[in-house]
């Protein structure tokens, strides 16, 4: 019989007068590979903090490893043997690999820091999996692969006895996910569980035992792998439809180009794109889009090459006010990095408005008229005097329609579907859709495929840095794609 | 074999995080060693570097503090009060007739009481390090004001000779003892903080508080230690003062937080915390101690001199971050002409 590591029965979690969790009903057992897929972000974070801790609750009880270790009547706040990878670390990063795993652990009890014995523990721990990573390099220097494998060590190394995984997808590339699958595998050998926390059931199929549907803070289907079919999941999700517009553009000139340009991460990229035409470059390594998105925030300098936006060459200097050249960035997970909670709905619309007027005062009459104007689209939240109790939706709302009343020429997104969860990613379909019949142009730096495929154009596949040969319009997709299935 | 064990031990040592900026600076130490030298040659005679050696003593000592209580990405502006402190109750209890090393254990008592405060409002009270230490930094010159009637102490007499010649006038092996102190508390501090748990920690809470807490490490006992390190080093410092000048001043050690944190910036430390390393604080105060003495054998009055070294300490922070976007830039070329290597060779 399988022996199960957690157990959650009957939980309801109520914070704030809000439901978070209710009625939760699910278990995990020992060298399973568990999935969850958040339908709705609701919940989600309160289940990993439960599982966590034995944070309160007000119904249910909770079971790790045979042990009742929280109930509605008593919760000791003690912590469980869990640990969470996401795309924030929890290493230090100014220390080194070595110092992350054997010196900050439960386990460590010597004063004095020797670090040869240190380094042959590490060494050792890594050549058992057959990884090549300098023991002494700082964790701040490491790709984001190799942070996502030494946590995974760290975990193991530290006792864990169950690992959520929280949206792999979101920072590892599909080769980089693919080897990070294998050493999970290779855990569960071990008997280590995982709850791996995904937004896309193609993911979850390919290495899950089972998977669990989270909508509502409620458990609405759990999939044994037997059952694993699109038709199972159909009645569950939204499918988004594409209406590709490529065609129309094909006799266009182009408005932003890129020419031989070079970088740590790139190696003379070539590709333009044109006015209203969604471009998606997918790095299979995780290198180069993050080069792009440095460059074109001034952050990196380009080794050469040129960038021209409408037939001009932008020099490097100039690229640091890439607003005034009409290139606009919107980074991943936008919310907290691009708006103003403090102030006003209609301040934060129109926060770009003066560069774009090139006036240091705009007019009562000119915010009325964009107040009017947006109310169509944003309703009364226009009215909302700052952003503290809007929701999710109207946040991501607020970013794009920004950039709408900016109207740049192009704009670069960054992994656009990070960390929404499928009713927020169905919204930022819209409002890509949205910039793009305002023929801005869009492109998109992606490391997983999964619903960008529904508003681009054409895709240019990054690997090593480089550029393939020829892109790729929206039809070819399916036959070449690794990891996409129709 | 022998070379190559030499070659790898020097390149760890210069991949340690901020030895950069510590060899720019020092660079710039020696030139500035140089030009002063050439301006006068006194300034390189054995008893001027002595002298300049003795001078830089609590600058260093004082930057130590402030460099670990900056690892921790917290500030101490209470070193100087403190230093105020430390010698206003020295001095005051050596002129009561109690015995000099009595009084020497009694003000690191109360000193580090000082350090436990800062250390708790912070970790404990979740008080901001800067509001923290700015209570503390006026309770501590009250105290030293109190401690004699806000009178300055009279001459703490003969009976303290020992006490004197320990901490300020004696030699050793032909040094002042001043310097074997700081000798000796730097290696101390040092060894802690770059082959200890607790050092490691302190790097820890100061990268990733939230990482830190998470990995086990106690966040309050951390930097209630960075903080009692510092108090220690203020009050051998304010301990220097009293034994130079044989009596307690109520403005002992005015200023001296700033002067600690410009050694601590100018040596690397990050004012953000989880980076530095106390080589180069020791090149930081080093520098302070050079400009001090050295305009003032140019001829330089003291407002000219304040002005060079605030724009010293301008340009080497400037310097630093051009040196690392040019490293970046560097590293972008390289970058850009090899070819990526598998860093996985996986078996699994």
């Amino acid at each position: 019989m399988k022996e199960e590591i957690l157990r959650i029965a009957n939980v309801t979690r109520i914070l704030d007068g809000i439901t978070y969790l209710d009625n939760i009903n699910f278990n995990i057992f020992k060298g399973e590979i568990m999935g969850l897929i958040p339908l709705d972000n609701h919940g989600k974070s309160q289940l990993i903090e439960l599982i966590l801790q034995n944070v309160s609750i007000h119904f249910g009880r909770i079971y790790f490893d045979d042990q009742l270790v929280n109930y509605y009547e008593h919760s000791s706040m003690t912590k469980n043997r869990v640990y969470l990878i996401d795309k924030e670390t929890n290493l230090i990063q100014d220390l080194r690999v070595m110092d992350n795993i054997c010196v900050l652990n439960h386990t460590f009890h010597d004063y004095i820091i020797r670090d040869k014995r240190l380094q042959k523990k590490t060494d050792e721990l890594l050549k058992q999996l057959g990884i090549e990573i300098d023991t002494e390099q700082y964790v701040s220097e490491l790709s984001l692969i190799e942070k996502a494998i030494i946590e995974l060590i760290r975990a193991v190394a530290n006792g864990a006895q169950l690992i959520i995984l929280n949206e792999l997808s979101n920072f590892l590339s599909i080769e980089e996910l693919s080897f990070f699958q294998k050493l999970l595998l290779y855990y569960t050998k071990q008997r280590i569980s995982f709850l791996y926390m995904v937004n896309h059931h193609e993911e979850a199929f390919k290495i899950c035992h089972r998977v669990a549907l989270l909508e509502k803070g409620r458990i609405i289907k759990i999939i044994q792998e037997k059952d694993y079919s699109e038709a199972s999941l159909r009645p569950y999700i939204l499918s988004f439809t594409h209406h590709s517009v490529a065609d129309e553009q094909n006799n266009q000139a182009g408005i932003l180009k890129y020419q031989n340009l070079c970088a740590e991460n790139l190696k003379k990229i070539n590709f333009l794109v044109k006015k209203g035409e969604c471009l998606t470059i997918l790095d299979m390594n995780n290198r180069g889009i993050q080069d792009i998105a440095e460059i074109i925030n001034g952050f990196l300098p380009p080794v050469s090459g040129k960038i021209l936006v409408g037939g001009k060459e932008i020099p490097w200097a100039k690229e640091r006010n890439l607003l005034l050249n009409g290139v606009a960035y919107i980074p991943e997970n936008p919310v907290p990095k691009t708006l103003f909670y403090d102030i006003s709905y209609l301040e934060n619309l129109t926060f770009l408005i003066d560069r774009k007027l090139k006036r240091s005062i705009i007019g009562k009459k000119v915010l009325r008229s964009i107040k009017e104007e947006y109310r169509a689209l944003a309703g009364a939240e226009i009215e909302a005097t700052d952003l503290w109790r809007l929701e999710m939706k109207s946040l991501y709302n607020l970013v794009y329609f920004r950039l709408l009343l900016y109207k740049p020429k192009v704009v670069f997104i960054m992994q656009p579907f990070s960390q929404a969860d499928m009713y927020l990613r169905g919204r930022i379909i819209e409002l890509i859709k949205m910039l793009k019949e305002k023929e801005i142009a869009v492109v998109i730096l992606a490391v997983s495929i999964s619903d960008t495929l529904k508003v681009t154009d054409r895709l240019l596949i990054m690997e090593d840095g480089k550029l393939a040969p020829s892109s790729h319009q929206f039809k070819d997709l399916p036959s070449f794609v690794p990891g996409y299935q129709e | 074999m022998e070379n190559e064990k030499k070659r790898n031990k020097l390149k760890r040592l210069l991949a340690k995080r901020g030895m950069g900026q510590v060899i720019t600076v020092t660079i710039g130490l020696v030139g500035l060693i140089i030009v002063f030298g050439l301006l006068n040659p006194i300034f390189l005679s054995a008893r001027n570097i002595s002298n300049l050696l003795r001078q830089i003593a609590p600058t260093l000592l004082t930057g130590i503090g402030q460099s670990f209580v900056l690892i921790t990405g917290n500030i101490d502006l209470s070193i100087g009060s403190v230093v105020g402190m430390s010698c206003m109750i020295s001095a005051t209890l050596m002129t009561k007739g109690i015995n000099p090393w009595v009084a020497v254990i009694i003000t690191y008592l109360a000193s580090s009481i000082m350090g436990l405060l800062n250390g708790k409002l912070i970790s404990k009270a979740k008080l901001p390090a800067f509001i923290a230490t700015l209570g503390t930094m006026t309770i501590a010159r009250g105290i030293a004001q109190i401690v004699n009637n806000n009178y300055n102490t009279d001459s703490i007499g003969e009976a303290a000779e020992g006490f004197m010649q320990f901490f300020y006038y004696g030699k050793t092996l032909g040094l002042f003892n001043t310097i074997w102190i700081t000798m000796f508390i730097w290696l101390v501090f040092n060894f802690l903080l770059s082959r200890t748990r607790t050092g490691r920690h302190l790097y820890a809470v100061g990268s990733n508080i939230h990482a830190a807490h998470l990995s086990g490490v106690n966040i309050s006992s951390t930097i209630t230690k960075a903080y009692l390190v510092s108090a220690f080093c203020s009050t051998t410092v304010g301990l220097i003062i009293t034994a130079t000048s044989g009596m307690g001043t109520m403005d002992a050690g005015n200023s001296y937080e700033l002067y600690a944190v410009a050694a601590s910036v100018i040596g690397g430390v990050s004012t953000l915390g989880g980076q530095g390393i106390l080589l180069g604080t020791v090149i930081g105060a080093s520098i302070w101690g050079v400009l001090q003495n050295g305009l003032q054998f140019a001829g330089a009055p003291v407002a000219i001199r304040n002005i060079v070294i605030g724009v010293i300490v301008i340009i080497t922070v400037l310097l630093d971050i051009v040196v690392r976007l040019n490293k970046k830039v560097g590293k972008a070329k390289a970058g850009a002409e090899r070819s990526y290597f598998p860093v996985l060779k996986h078996k699994i």
